[in-house]
């Protein structure tokens, strides 16, 4: 019993050792190291910048070196617990301003100096506010929350206050010269267009008009009630007449919108029939599920857009050979159209599968005593069920309509979209107004993702990555069943035909020209579009490991935490998931092409874009893992001794392994197949593959283009695979529990 | 039984509020060392949340947890010689019997011989020999519970938590159960601190219960003393069944009942509510004969008879009364019926919620 | 803690230590011509003068979007080929400087002096079409010869050409019109074609590109571009305007604080060597190359067989003419129906 005691009053001491080790760490860095950076090379440091040379002239440093040794000798003062968090925390914050403000007037790049002060001071705060009470965690978690917040704060929120600030503060001065001059030029939004007699923007509101009446005698007739008809007229004129505006509209915003809508509608419904088919279908082509939603996941951009115009554009093997048609119409809207459908379609499956699979049996049983039939349950027990799940996978599907960039950019027929004109505006026409298409288009994302998080809330995403539950399956009616599985028959062939001339033309002369078999484009790879896949592999691989890291960190915190700021901490971290990539890019670029944060031609920038856009899908897992497992079991090892980091290290991490697996393998695939946010950071050394593809494609040396497609697709496949066999090898230990891709 | 033990876990006005509810109130309490104090309370009593401040998840919002005279409120929960028994055991899936045993030893840095000497002992404590090897999921809810059991127990704890450990079992494992934890307890000495919604477990396991309504303890006492002495309607109500007959208490010790009267001990003058257990009436198909037993008159409407006890529902004195009647064999009664109360049986409530004889909730009193 | 504080330290360096200090002799490109060419350069100039050279592929609208971008810490030492007029208004916003090449001398004349000394002539391009001779006949449509001849109603959703705001291509094709005809009478013309566009394409070669895979029958394009479509086996021939066509000067410039200035220079000075300049061929690019002295490959266009207008590059690279010019399009043109 003496020694227990002795532990309690020794606990104390414990404590101190961080603050001091802290303390330590964040001196020594601040000494020692040099606080500049010399231009865009990691490793180049201005000379004379060691802490111990700037000491004497710059007070901003004396402040910050001050404070490190303030903090360090504050670890072995003899203070109540209490007190000393104060102090941390006090200490902490007067030392990460000054070296923020040391940072901001010296104009060089960070150094490793300044860069372990502001860490060091940063980790003194959390450390703070952990002893100090202000949040229910110990030290670890502490740091982990300041510093977690920290980088979502530099890398997600700061880039994207750079676009909205790019927008109107040009050249040192406050101005909404740009805005105005990008919002009144057509490739923007042009309601009524000067170069035709008639007037859009009246047609519209006409159509709207006679839609609205159509609505309000429809309902009239059907329900012959006057509070309905008055609503339903309404509503629909409002809709009617937004929706007619933009039909006869013209511009990026047109489309996009257009675009994003009947994407979403379509992608969303055939992702709730495929989503049926595959729970309830008693058809064996529900094994094919699995393979063809992951199918779209590995697919770089380009490849479906590619695929389209070889398929149905004028000279198309489909349209011309097989039709005999002579038609461009599939270049435009509706290629583009088309090829997102295929790629979004299975995002909005997944979803959807989870909701279906979530359907209480019991309730459909229940409807079915009390006399529905099938057709009635699907209408008055499944559908309502299933709506939340439905605007969800709606809204996502809307968002990456929104957000691509690769489909427009191949098969768009030159018509503007806004995730393209930020790209083609930041190339040609200047930053400012790329900044203006992007504070668009993220107003427009923004708006959607808000109504998707206070509608459809957190579970949403979950069931991507959540378990299957196996349970009694209801077979749907037969003529469904047959229907539905006729139209996934066709868009299975859909695909295969797509993916099938992509590798047609990896291998034949010149495709859609000469069928000759040859491996000369295999070759032509080599050296450029070798070297150019090693480095995105390499790189993807290298940003896998802190993204799954901070996302999986970041959703451990906001699950098992309660501290203030919370819930914006992720909202912050799943903001850069809603943020379309161009958006992203151009914030990337105008925040990090000076200053303190230079690292505008970099690996680094690269790395930290792919860490920061993919860290979502960790979290996600993160959370959804987190949540299966009973708090009580890392609070048995809290109170087993265990120090927070152990408890995650040996009980969390080993119980969610496979999730943290698949946020890894989503991780890497994502920066494999990333195009719309990179295209504005590749450097010399950093070329990447999707780019290189581009770049194929523009000059027209599509097979190059083709095979290098089908380089990725078939190493992201074999990477896929060869992962879940080793969890599957590694997860014989633990019985059961495991969630599965 | 406590008077001559030390102070071992003492808390002093804590309160906690969690959002806007204030979970614990205000809580003062001493457990003595080795004794068996139940926290018992319905749900939302804020019982698990004093079991949570006492181990450190918790930090009260005001007051101060001691053990042995030394403030622990700051002490994180991995710095308290404190260990907990999980409602749902909390048993680590991916490791086994013995790893989960072991697991607060490798955090104490027990060398590994001395480790697998005391990870044996645990298991032998608990009659768990040959089963180190499996993994929890492989085990029955019994045995996973008595893992649970060990692990706590053989990093030697100051204080044994255990937060509803049986809520998890059938009802009659769980009397076993209960009857080997406090076998186990008793054997060790150790000071362990209880909660549980269970009335008869409390009853049956503790030397001392604390009962807990709002957020505040409303009364500590030995099992006994909260069954008979009850401090108010809330206990009398949580804790057993009881039937509660308004009355005045007319003089000193005498209380009057409708127009009976009769003396009931301690009673002090004024309006009052007897709280009568169904166990201390006694039921006799022959009209009122012994004076001085206060005997009235009444109507059987239902019966349920419980195998060992046979339990009435009867209308008298304008109410229903619950009566129970012990061993009833193959007689039971119906229509008119005798109730005669069994004085030292019963206990008044003054209205003002005081209970007679017996000052409320201050444990330092006694 | 002591293990996440190294941890954390690790992942903090660990990510930049991917980038090894850089090689002494080294010279960054901005690269504007295709892949290929770029490569060459990538493998030919280390042997030459043992110095490393990267680069990153761009349009030259992008590098020069690239450039401003950087100008406060450029990245890039030499901004390599890609239409003139981009080079121009780098030239005039300080982004570049005009260098003196030892070859100078050896430039064509015409070319260094339609450049002004605000960059260095690397290569010239004829602009024209690729034709899909096939898809023609098919509609039992003549050839077109002249600009006019774009706007044949027979030609309708058969033609493409790539839009100024993004393409050196698109913008010199305006200004050839604008100087040929006037530009009141250069916009009618543009509307009048506008309606046998199918698409404005990004890229100056992608018109080429979709008139040999047959999408349109009229691609508007340099014709050294054309000339790669018919070596990759594509259906198509080119052609031009013959009542007069512009050009462009392929540009070659050095970006002002460059960070590898010597380095940049000699390379400067290799790419205009003859040597250097014949990769070009080899990389599938058949512009008339600047040094009067390499040699001109046999499939490359030669200017004397076409009607080459004198293209009034000071005036028509200044950014004031060509925003006008460019923005004029986008309000009048490119919004109109088809």
């Amino acid at each position: 019993m003496g020694r227990s005691t002795l532990t309690l009053a020794g606990a104390a001491p414990r404590a101190n050792a961080t603050v001091v080790a802290w303390g330590v760490v964040t001196l020594a860095g601040a000494l020692l190291l040099p606080w500049g950076r010399v231009g865009r090379d990691l490793w180049t440091f201005v000379p004379g910048t060691l802490g111990v040379e700037l000491l004497a002239g710059e007070w901003t440093v004396a402040v910050a070196v001050l404070c490190a040794a303030l903090a360090g000798s504050l670890g072995v003062a003899p203070l109540p617990l209490y007190r000393r968090g104060r102090l941390a925390l006090a200490v902490g914050a007067v030392g990460a301003l000054a070296v923020f403000t040391a940072l901001a007037t010296r104009g060089q790049a960070i150094g490793p100096g300044a860069l372990v002060a502001a860490l060091g001071f940063l980790a003194l705060v959390g450390i703070g506010l952990a002893l100090g009470g202000y949040v229910q965690a110990d030290a670890f978690i502490g740091v982990c929350i300041v510093w977690a917040a920290a980088f979502v704060l530099v890398f997600i929120l700061y880039p994207l206050w750079a676009v909205l600030q790019g927008s109107v503060y040009i050249d040192g001065r406050l101005t909404l010269d740009v805005v105005r001059q990008t919002i009144s030029s057509p490739a923007f939004l042009l309601l009524d267009n000067p170069a035709t007699p008639q007037n859009e923007m009246h047609q519209g509101l006409l159509a709207g008009a006679v839609l609205g009446g159509v609505g309000a005698l429809v309902a009239a007739a059907l329900t012959r009630r006057a509070r309905a008809t008055a609503l339903w007229g309404l509503g629909v004129w409002l809709g009617g007449s937004a929706l007619g505006v933009l039909y006869f509209g013209f511009g990026a915003v047109r489309n996009s919108i257009l675009l994003a809508l009947v994407v979403g509608v379509v992608a969303t419904a055939l992702g709730f029939l495929f989503a049926l088919l595959a729970e309830r279908s008693s058809l064996p082509t529900r094994k094919l599920f699995g393979p063809v939603s992951i199918l779209p996941i590995i697919t770089p951009p380009f490849v479906l857009g590619l695929a389209i115009i070889y398929l149905l554009g004028r000279r198309g093997y489909i349209t011309h050979h097989l039709l005999g048609l002579n038609t461009t119409i599939f270049f435009g809207m509706l290629g583009v159209g088309i090829a997102q459908v295929l790629a979004y379609t299975p995002i909005a499956f997944l979803i959807l599968q989870g909701v279906v699979r979530q359907l209480n049996v019991a309730l459909e049983e229940a409807a079915e005593t009390l006399g529905a039939n099938r057709w009635h349950i699907l209408r008055t027990v499944i559908w309502p069920l299933a709506r939340p799940g439905v605007a969800n996978a709606f809204l996502l599907t809307a968002i990456e309509s929104l957000a691509d960039f690769g489909n427009p950019v191949v098969v768009g027929g030159g018509l503007p979209y806004l995730a393209t004109e930020i790209f083609f505006a930041a190339t040609g026409r200047g930053t400012s107004e790329a900044a203006v298409f992007g504070a668009a288009l993220l107003t427009l994302t923004l708006t959607i993702f808000l109504i998707q998080h206070r509608w459809v809330g957190l579970t949403s995403y979950v069931t991507v990555t959540g378990r299957p539950t196996q349970g009694v399956v209801r077979p749907l009616p037969r003529t469904l069943d047959y229907a539905v599985t006729g139209v996934f028959v066709a868009w299975v062939a859909v695909i295969v035909v797509l993916y099938g001339s992509v590798a047609v033309g990896s291998v034949t002369k010149l495709w859609g020209f000469d069928y000759t078999f040859t491996l000369e484009h295999f070759r032509g790879l080599s050296p450029t579009g070798w070297a150019v896949f090693r480095t995105t592999a390499w790189l993807s691989a290298i940003a896998a490991i802190p993204s799954t890291i901070v996302g999986f960190l970041i959703g451990y915190l906001v699950t098992r935490y309660t501290f203030r700021g919370r819930s914006a901490l992720e909202f912050c971290s799943m903001l850069s998931f809603a943020t379309p990539g161009t958006v992203m890019g151009i914030g990337y670029i105008l925040a990090f092409n000076q200053g303190a944060l230079l690292l505008t031609g970099t690996e680094l920038i690269i790395i930290l874009a792919f860490v920061f856009r993919n860290m979502p899908v960790a979290l996600r897992a993160g959370v959804a893992s987190v949540l299966q497992i009973d708090r009580s079991l890392e609070e048995a090892s809290t109170m087993l001794r265990a120090s927070s980091p152990t408890t995650l290290r040996r009980v969390v991490l080993p119980l969610v392994r496979a999730a943290i697996l698949s946020g890894l393998i989503f991780s890497f695939v994502r920066a494999m197949t990333a195009i719309s946010q990179v295209i504005f950071l590749i450097t010399p050394r950093t070329n990447l593959a999707t780019t290189q593809i581009l770049s194929y494609i523009n000059y027209g040396t599509v097979g190059l283009g083709a095979a290098l497609s089908w380089v990725l697709v078939v190493f992201m496949a074999l990477v896929i695979v060869g992962l879940y066999l080793l969890n599957q090898r590694l997860g014989g230990r633990a019985a059961g529990g495991m969630p599965t891709m | 039984m406590r008077g001559d033990r030390p102070v071992h876990v003492r808390l002093r006005g804590v309160t906690k509020r969690l959002g806007t509810h204030l979970a614990v109130d205000g809580v003062s309490l001493e457990v003595p060392e080795g004794d068996f104090t139940t926290l018992l309370g319905p749900s939302g009593c804020g019982k698990t949340t004093t079991l949570r401040i006492l181990a450190g998840f918790y930090r009260p919002d005001a007051g101060d947890v001691f053990v042995r005279d030394v403030r622990v409120t700051d002490v994180p929960p991995h710095r308290r010689n404190t260990a907990m028994v999980f409602q749902e055991y909390a048993l680590f899936p991916h490791m086994t019997v013995a790893e989960n045993i072991g697991y607060g030893l490798r955090m104490r840095g027990v060398p590994a011989a001395e480790a697998r000497r005391r990870i044996a002992a645990a298991v032998d404590l608990v009659g768990l020999e040959g089963q180190e090897a499996k993994f929890p999921q492989q085990l029955s809810g019994g045995q996973q519970q008595r893992v649970a059991v060990a692990r706590a127990l053989v990093v030697e704890p100051e204080v044994l938590l255990m937060d509803e450990p049986l809520s998890n079992l059938d009802a009659k494992l769980r009397v076993r159960v209960r009857t080997e934890l406090r076998a186990l307890q008793q054997q060790l000495g150790k000071t362990t601190i209880y909660v549980t919604h269970d009335q008869e477990e409390a009853l049956s396991i503790s030397d001392r219960i604390a009962v807990m309504n709002r957020g505040r303890i409303v009364q500590v006492g030995t099992p006994r003393e909260i069954y008979y002495r009850p401090a108010d309607r809330f206990v009398a109500d949580f804790v057993g069944l009881a039937n509660f007959v308004p009355v005045r208490v007319v003089a000193a010790g005498r209380v009057r009942m409708g127009d009976l009267e009769f003396e009931v001990p301690g009673a002090a003058p004024g309006p009052a509510t007897l709280v009568v257990r169904p166990e201390a009436v006694a039921l006799s198909a022959a009209p009122p004969a012994a004076a001085g037993r206060p005997t009235f008159r009444g109507r059987v409407k239902t019966v349920a008879f419980l195998g060992g006890l046979a339990r009435y529902w009867i209308e008298a004195l304008g109410t229903e009364w619950v009566v129970d009647v012990a061993a009833p064999g193959e007689q039971m009664y119906a229509g008119e019926v005798s109730l005669t109360l069994v004085p030292d049986r019963v206990h008044v409530l003054h209205d003002q919620g005081k209970a007679a004889g017996a000052p409320n909730g201050e444990p330092a009193a006694r | 803690m002591t293990r996440i504080v190294i941890l954390a330290l690790l992942v903090a360096f660990g990510a930049g230590g991917l980038a090894q200090a850089a090689p002494a002799g080294r010279v960054v490109v901005l690269c504007s011509p295709n892949v290929e060419w770029c490569d060459l350069l990538k493998a030919q100039f280390p042997r030459a003068t043992g110095i490393q050279l990267d680069f990153v592929r761009l349009s030259s609208g992008e590098a020069l979007a690239r450039l401003r971008a950087e100008r406060a810490n450029p990245v890039f030492d030499v901004w390599f080929g890609g239409t003139g007029d981009p080079h121009f208004v780098a030239n005039e916003e300080g982004l570049t400087e005009f260098y003196r090449p030892k070859a100078w001398d050896d430039l064509r004349p015409s070319l260094r002096d339609a450049v002004q000394n605000k960059y260095i002539p690397l290569y010239a391009g004829v602009l024209g079409w690729a034709v899909n001779g096939a898809l023609l006949r098919e509609k039992n449509i003549p050839e077109p010869r002249t600009w006019e001849a774009l706007a044949d109603p027979r030609l309708r959703g058969l033609v493409a050409y790539p839009n100024p705001n993004t393409s050196g291509t698109g913008y010199t094709m305006i200004a050839t019109i604008v100087q040929l005809y006037g530009e009141a009478r250069a916009f009618d013309l543009l509307k009048r074609i506008h309606r046998n566009v199918a698409e404005y394409t990004r890229a100056g070669a992608a018109p080429g590109v979709l008139a040999g895979r047959g999408e349109v029958a009229i691609g508007v394009t340099f014709v050294h571009d054309a000339v790669l479509q018919i070596l990759s086996g594509f259906p198509v021939t080119y052609g031009s305007a013959r009542d007069g066509t512009g050009y462009e000067i392929g540009g070659l410039s050095l970006v002002k604080g460059a960070p590898n200035r010597a380095n940049a220079i000699a390379f400067i000075d290799w790419a205009l060597t003859p040597e250097a300049q014949a990769l070009a061929a080899q990389a599938k690019s058949y512009q008339l190359p600047s040094n009067a002295k390499t040699p001109v490959p046999s499939v490359a266009p030669r200017f004397q067989d076409f009607n080459v207008i004198r293209y009034d590059f000071p005036k028509y690279g200044t950014a004031a003419v060509r925003d006008g010019l460019v923005g004029r399009w986008t309000r009048e043109v490119f919004p109109l129906p088809k």
